[in-house]
C-alpha cells in the first residue's frame, strides 16, 4: 500500500468534481435547498395556529350564563388557536375546504346539560381524510379544553358542583368526520400520494435515462437523419412507456387496494385514469430534462430537484390551505399536488371523475406542456 | 444542375461560433460512384456529411442533394439517403434483426414481407445472417460496425453517407466493406465515404482531399498525384496543403 497511489485517486476525483461544475453545485447547494424546504414546511406548520370554527347554538334556560362562551374564551386566550364563529353549515364548508382545521359545535342545551346532568356533549367536526391531521387537531383542542376550562368554570358554578371539575371537564367528545371513518388509518391517506409518487418517480427516471441513451449512443443522430418528426418521437415514447407504465400502475393500484386493503370509496377506474395522466406527464418531463444531462449520473441528480419538493409540497405534510400564498402557487405548479388531491378526492372522499375534474385537467395540461417542451428539446438544427 | 450529380455544393460554409468548419467548400459527386472525403481529423468531413444528411444548416453557400436544395428540400431527400454516423447508433438491447426492423419501419417500410426481405438482404450483405437473433451488445466491435452499415442500407437508399465506416475495422472486414460498396455502386447507389486513412483512397472512384474546411483537390488518385507532381497521395496532400495559399488548381 502506497500513500501516493491513494492520493493519486483522491486528487483525480477532486479534479473531476471541479470539472463537473454542475455536480459540484448539486452536491453543495441542493441539500441546503431540500433541507431548507423540509425545515420550512414543518416549522411553519408547528408555529401556525389551529383554525377553529365555533358553532355556538348554546341557549341556556333561566338566564344562566353560557358556559360555552367560557370554553371558547379560554381557547382564544391560549394563543394557540384562531377562533371564527360560524353557522353549522358554514363550519362544515370551512372544514371541508381546509380553512378551518376543526369545528366545535355547542348544542342548544350545552349549558343546561352541564348543570343538570353534570356532563355535556361537545361535537367536534374534522375533515378526516388525513387521520394524522385530524388526530393532531383533536388532541390539541381537547388538551386546551381540559387544561384551561375547569378553573374558569369552577368559579362560576355553585360550590356544590365545583368538585366535579377536580377530575377534569365532564365533556363527551362526539367526533364527526366529514370523510373517512374511525377505522381510517394513516396508510389510507398516504396510499393515494404513494401511488402517484411511485408511478411518477419510476417512469420519470426510466424515461430520462433511456432517452439520454438515445442521445449518447448516437441513435438520436440516426433518428434525426430519418423522416421521423420530433412530435412522432415524443408520441412514440409516450405510447411505449405509457403502455408499460400503465401495466405497472395497474398492478400497484390493485395491490394497494386488495392486498394492503387500503380503503377506497371511489372507482378503481378513476384512480387508474388519474395515475395514467401522471405517468404521461412523467414520460414527457423525462424526455425534456434528459436534454440537460450529459450522462446517467446527471440524470439521477434531477431527483432531489424534481421529485423531493413535489413530495413535500403535495399537500400530504402540509395542507395547501395552510400554506402562504407564494408557496401555494409553487405547489399548484407541481403535478403531484394535483394528483394527490384528485386521488384523495376519489379514494377517500368518494368523489367522481367530474368532481375531480380540475385535477384531471391540470394533470392533462401538465402532460401537454411537458410534451411540447420534450418535442422542443429534441434539438435538430434542420427541422 | 445536371442530373448526373447527386451532391453539388457551391461555396458551402459552416461556422461553429468562431470556428469555420467548412469554408468555400466546392465539390460535386456523380451518380453511382464511390466518392471519398479524405482529410485529417477536424478537417470538416463530418460537418459536410451531416449537412448533406440534413442534420446541419449551412451558414452560407448552397448544397443540392438528389436534386433538392438543403435544408428546404429535406423532407423529399431524407428518405432516399442512408446515413451511417461515426458512433454506432445501435440499440444495444435489441437484436441485430430488431435494430434493422426498427430503422426499416422508421423509413416507412410498412409491409411485413418486404421488410423481412430487406432485412435479410442487408444482413446477408454485411455477413451477419447467422447473428440476426443476437443481442447487439453481445456482438464484437467489427460486427456492430457491419450492423451499423446494414442499418444505413435497410431502406434501399440511393445515396449512402458513411462517416468513417472503416475506423477500427480489421483489414479483412475492411476489404469486405469495399466489396459491398462496389456491389452497391453497380446497383446505381452513390456512396460518399469519409476517411482519414490515405491507403483507403485507392478504392474510391474519385476523392476530395480536405484540409481545414476546404477542398484541396478533387479527382481520381492518379489525377491528384499528377496535379501535385507527387509520387504518392500522401506527398500530394502535403504538397497541396503547403502550396494552397491562392495557388491555381
Amino acid at each position: 500500500m502506497r500513500l501516493h497511489r491513494i492520493l493519486a485517486l483522491t486528487l483525480r476525483i477532486l479534479a473531476q468534481f471541479i470539472h463537473d461544475k454542475r455536480t459540484l453545485g448539486l452536491m453543495l447547494v441542493v441539500p441546503l435547498l431540500v433541507m431548507g424546504l423540509i425545515g420550512y414546511v414543518f416549522r411553519a406548520q408547528e408555529n401556525g395556529k389551529i383554525a377553529i370554527a365555533v358553532v355556538n347554538e348554546d341557549a341556556p334556560s333561566g338566564g344562566k350564563a353560557r358556559l360555552s362562551e367560557v370554553i371558547v374564551g379560554a381557547l382564544s386566550e391560549s394563543g394557540k388557536v384562531a377562533v371564527t364563529s360560524l353557522s353549522r353549515a358554514e363550519a362544515r364548508a370551512s372544514v371541508r375546504s381546509g380553512e378551518s382545521d376543526v369545528a366545535l359545535v355547542f348544542g342548544s342545551s350545552f349549558t343546561d346539560e352541564l348543570w343538570k346532568n353534570r356532563r355535556a356533549a361537545l361535537r367536534i367536526i374534522v375533515e378526516g381524510s388525513n387521520p394524522a391531521l385530524a388526530a393532531a387537531a383533536l388532541g390539541e383542542v381537547s388538551a386546551l379544553v381540559m387544561r384551561n376550562v375547569p378553573a374558569l368554570l369552577g368559579g362560576m358554578m355553585p360550590k356544590a358542583l365545583s368538585f366535579l371539575f377536580a377530575k377534569g371537564l365532564p365533556l363527551e367528545l362526539d367526533i364527526e368526520r366529514l370523510y373517512g371513518s374511525a377505522s381510517f388509518t394513516a396508510l389510507d391517506f398516504f396510499a393515494p400520494l404513494s401511488i402517484a409518487f411511485l408511478s411518477f418517480f419510476l417512469v420519470f427516471l426510466l424515461t430520462s435515462v433511456s432517452f439520454l441513451r438515445e442521445r449518447t449512443h448516437g441513435t438520436m443522430e440516426r433518428l434525426a437523419a430519418s423522416p421521423v418528426s420530433r412530435l412522432e418521437i415524443v408520441l412514440g415514447y409516450l405510447l411505449g412507456f405509457g403502455v408499460f407504465s400503465l401495466m405497472q400502475v395497474t398492478i400497484l393500484v390493485l395491490f394497494t387496494i386488495y392486498v394492503l386493503k387500503v380503503q377506497i370509496i371511489g372507482s378503481v377506474f378513476a384512480v387508474l385514469l388519474v395515475t395514467g395522466l401522471v405517468v404521461l406527464g412523467a414520460v414527457n418531463l423525462g424526455i425534456f430534462l434528459s436534454a440537460f444531462a450529459r450522462n446517467e449520473l446527471q440524470a439521477i441528480q434531477f431527483i432531489p430537484i424534481v421529485i423531493i419538493p413535489q413530495f413535500l409540497l403535495s399537500g400530504l405534510f402540509w395542507p395547501l390551505a395552510g400554506m402562504p400564498g407564494w408557496l401555494r402557487v409553487v405547489a399548484r405548479a407541481m403535478p403531484l399536488t394535483w394528483a394527490n388531491e384528485a386521488l384523495v378526492d376519489i379514494m377517500v372522499r368518494g368523489r367522481g371523475l367530474l368532481q375531480a375534474g380540475a385535477g384531471l385537467a391540470a394533470l392533462a395540461g401538465f402532460a401537454v406542456i411537458a410534451g411540447a417542451l420534450a418535442a422542443w428539446s429534441i434539438r435538430r438544427e434542420v427541422a | 444542375m445536371p442530373a448526373m450529380f447527386v451532391i453539388e455544393t457551391a461555396a458551402l460554409a459552416r461556422r461553429f461560433g468562431r470556428i469555420a468548419a467548412l469554408d468555400r467548400f466546392d465539390l460535386a459527386v456523380r451518380k453511382g460512384e464511390t466518392f471519398g472525403l479524405l482529410g485529417p481529423n477536424g478537417s470538416g468531413k463530418t460537418t459536410f456529411i451531416r449537412i448533406a444528411a440534413g442534420l446541419l444548416r449551412p451558414t452560407s453557400g448552397r448544397i443540392e442533394v438528389l436534386g433538392h436544395g438543403l435544408p428546404e428540400g429535406r423532407a423529399a431527400v431524407i428518405p432516399r439517403i442512408g446515413y451511417m454516423p461515426q458512433a454506432h447508433g445501435l440499440y444495444e438491447d435489441l437484436t441485430a434483426r430488431e435494430n434493422l426492423g426498427f430503422f426499416a419501419r422508421i423509413f416507412g417500410e410498412r409491409s411485413g414481407a418486404r421488410r423481412k426481405a430487406r432485412i435479410d438482404e442487408a444482413l446477408a450483405l454485411v455477413g451477419l445472417a447467422d447473428r440476426a437473433g443476437s443481442l447487439t451488445r453481445t456482438l464484437s466491435g467489427g460486427m456492430r460496425q457491419r450492423l451499423s452499415l446494414a442499418c444505413a442500407l435497410v431502406h434501399d437508399p440511393e445515396l449512402l453517407l458513411l462517416d468513417e465506416p472503416t475506423v477500427g475495422v480489421d483489414p479483412e472486414l475492411r476489404r469486405s466493406f469495399w466489396e459491398h460498396f462496389r456491389a452497391l455502386n453497380r446497383k446505381g447507389v452513390t456512396i460518399v465515404v469519409s476517411s482519414h486513412v490515405m491507403d483507403e483512397a485507392d478504392r474510391c472512384d474519385r476523392l476530395a482531399l480536405i484540409r481545414q474546411g476546404r477542398v484541396l483537390a478533387v479527382g481520381t488518385v492518379p489525377q491528384i498525384m499528377e496535379r501535385a507532381g507527387a509520387g504518392s497521395l500522401e506527398s500530394a496532400f502535403l504538397a497541396l496543403a503547403g502550396s494552397r495559399a491562392g495557388a491555381p488548381a
